[in-house]
């Protein structure tokens, strides 16, 4: 038996989703005026992209593509579903959505105010960092649940190869590793890690680590210069921790070969803004020219905490 | 952003003096990239006795191995109950090459300071799989060495 149901635009013998038009609910596709478009006329109502010349229905320029699930006619996000690229949302069962049912997944902009679905409305839901109008992935940023896409993740910055000093007795610049402004937060931490070897001889090679605003040999030490002399490599590890604000830091003052104990000795203070671009700046000074200190390689990881 | 690959629960080696293996743990192909870290940290627990427990990492191209080179020296130890271990190698900018901070004197439990010996190299293809295989040896057969843990956390650079 079928439903026959008046509408502005005459007897619906069926179901259909309906749209508000601008002064009636009408059903979609048969509601709206006939645009003409640059792939045709289009008789209803459709999401508009910028095809590279004009604006066109989403999806309609997009030739078919063979997927393993199937011919995609438009344009879709693919991911790796573990043994082949297919479409994101393929194998993911049809969603109860205010808005109707989505079979697959929508992509979620921040629109400048709140976190909206593409194209679609979505309920309102209060977060650290606005309103979310639909689904997201939700990550504990460390003291409150918020959509994953909004929380900082670690960063990793490394060097690229090993870097030597030779033929001069400045200390000289190794590597500066670019931590990302406001990847830390209030509390978050660098972490350091460096691989070294040198000249196995009776002169000192000195290793130290500054945190500055500009690359090169800037910045307040954030370890204290450590001489190595009649070994031939080394490791080490320096953390620099924000404390509580993103423009005060604090470090362990012992130097970076022992990293892990007690010293009398105060902590490194710091007052870098990292709500700006700043750098771990690694550095090396030999006692003779002639002799050779090479920094292997060196990471920075940095952990963010609000 | 860093991934972690951990143990299930506690493995124990005992009735065998020959080194043996206790874990493998997978490192998938192309997550450790040209430049990334990858570090181990373990916590064991053994008989408190004279007798040496032995315990050895090694990286491999393949799971289980004790003949391949070694992620850092073996660590040898009798009167003690338990250790904590941190030990990492890096990539020197290609997916074939890797270098270490080798310490013949600490082992995993000196992972920072300054060593006579030289930096430790592998030559392993990180595009496909690798594995660090996490070795015991026992000198006296009716001992017990226990790997309370191992996790690796792999930091990717490009």
């Amino acid at each position: 038996m079928t439903l026959s149901v008046p509408t502005p635009s005459g007897v619906l013998h069926g179901i259909a989703l309906f749209n508000w038009d601008g002064a009636n609910w009408q059903p979609s596709g048969l509601a709206a005026p006939s645009v003409a478009t640059p792939t045709g006329v289009l008789e209803g109502v459709a999401g508009f992209t910028w095809n590279g010349t004009a604006w066109a229905p989403t999806g309609v320029p997009v030739p078919s593509v063979a997927t393993p699930s199937g011919i995609l006619d438009g344009a879709a996000i693919f991911s790796w579903n573990g043994a082949a690229w297919a479409p994101t949302g393929v194998p993911v069962p049809s969603v109860a959505t205010p808005s109707g049912v989505l079979r697959g997944m929508a992509a979620f902009s921040w629109d400048g105010a709140n976190w909206q679905p593409a194209g679609q409305a979505g309920p309102d839901i209060p977060t650290p960092y606005g309103v979310l109008r639909g689904v997201a992935p939700y990550t504990w940023n460390g003291s409150a649940w918020a959509p994953g896409s909004a929380v900082a993740q670690d960063v990793v910055v490394s060097t690229t190869g090993p870097v030597s000093v030779t033929g001069t007795t400045s200390e000289t610049n190794l590597a500066s590793l670019r931590i990302p402004a406001n990847s830390m937060g209030r509390n978050g931490v660098i972490e350091v890690r460096g691989l070294w070897s040198f000249t196995n001889s009776s002169n000192n090679k000195v290793i130290n680590v500054r945190f500055g605003a500009s690359p090169g040999v800037a910045g307040a030490l954030v370890s204290p210069n450590t001489a190595v002399s009649t070994t031939a490599t080394a490791q080490s590890f320096v953390a620099v921790r924000n404390n509580n604000a993103t423009n005060a830091q604090v470090a362990f003052g012992a130097n970076q070969l022992t990293p892990f104990g007690s010293i009398a000795g105060a902590n490194l203070p710091n007052v870098i803004d990292t709500t700006a671009d700043s750098f771990i700046n690694i550095n090396g000074t030999l006692a003779l020219a002639t002799e050779t200190l090479t920094l292997q390689r060196a990471t920075a990881v940095v952990f963010y905490a609000p | 952003m860093s991934i972690v690959i951990a143990t299930a629960g506690p493995v124990t080696l005992t009735g065998i003096v020959a080194e043996t293996n206790m874990v493998s743990l997978r490192i998938p192909g192309g997550t450790i990239g040209r430049n990334g870290l990858v570090e181990l940290r373990t916590l064991w627990s053994m008989t408190n006795s004279a007798n040496a427990k032995t315990m050895w990492t090694r990286y491999s191209a393949t799971p289980g191995s004790t003949t391949a080179g070694q992620f850092n020296a073996q660590n040898v130890f009798t009167t003690v109950a338990t250790a904590q271990g941190l030990s990492m190698l890096g990539g020197n900018n290609s997916t074939s090459s890797q270098v270490e901070y080798y310490t013949n004197a600490s082992g995993f439990t000196g992972p920072y300071g300054a060593s006579g010996a030289n930096i430790g190299t592998f030559s392993l293809d990180t595009t496909a799989d690798t594995y660090v295989c996490i070795n015991g040896q026992i000198a006296a057969a009716g001992e017990m060495l226990t790997l309370q843990h191992a996790a690796l956390v792999i930091f990717p650079v490009p």
